[in-house]
């Protein structure tokens, strides 16, 4: 078969139109991230506060994301 | 060291703050405990794995540019070293644009590359150099 044996079939194409999630670009490696803002909880303050990508450029910061499953797991 | 450290989940600050005060491991955390609340975040990544997300860890340049990606499965945490190492790389790099940073590279004075025509196939020999 040509095309190395893969061929989408007509119901794959049908699932992904109805399924936008399958559209969701992913970033790269040398792409530029999105400006986003994330909800936070702050160890240092005890308290509730925000974190900004576009804060921290601003600042001059580089930003480490560490996704992790879920709270009361391990990282 | 100019780095912001961000941990992610999905779960809700209020529930970041009672792991914290929890568990013991985490007695000594100062990052920011970011809450991803319907994995749109996470989306973008693409390491949204049914509500519960990947083990990725991402570093972004101050200019807002992905230099790093990493992703484990659920299964397997992640070492500090080797985030360190990559993060003092990757400000090396940003001084010495010209200049590449070897598997074995770990810390500023070890052995870089400088690619180029004298370097082809001679690889082995510029590792040697000090």
């Amino acid at each position: 078969m040509p095309c190395g044996g893969y061929r989408p079939s007509p119901n794959s194409v049908r699932i992904s139109q109805a399924n936008p999630m399958n559209e969701v670009t992913t970033i790269q490696v040398g792409q530029q991230v999105p400006d986003f803002t994330l909800t936070t909880y702050e160890p240092t303050t005890k308290g509730f506060g925000s974190y900004s990508l576009a804060e921290a450029k601003k600042n001059g910061k580089w930003t480490l994301l560490f996704f992790y499953p879920a709270d009361y797991t391990f990282v | 060291m100019g780095c912001e450290i961000v941990s992610v989940s999905a779960d809700t600050q209020f529930v970041h703050l009672a792991w914290q005060r929890e568990e013991k491991d985490l007695a000594n955390v100062k990052f920011h405990m970011g809450s991803d609340r319907n994995g749109d975040l996470a989306r973008q990544f693409g390491i949204w794995n049914g509500g519960f997300t990947l083990r990725g860890s991402y570093l972004i340049a101050p200019d807002g540019k992905l230099m790093n990606a990493e992703v484990n499965f659920l299964n397997l945490g992640r070492n500090i070293d080797e985030q360190m190492r990559k993060f003092k790389a990757n400000l090396h790099l940003t001084k010495n644009p010209k200049e590449g940073c070897p598997s074995k590279w770990k810390d500023e004075g070890d052995v870089t590359l400088k690619p180029g025509p004298e370097m082809v196939g001679r690889v082995h020999e510029a590792q040697q150099k000090k």
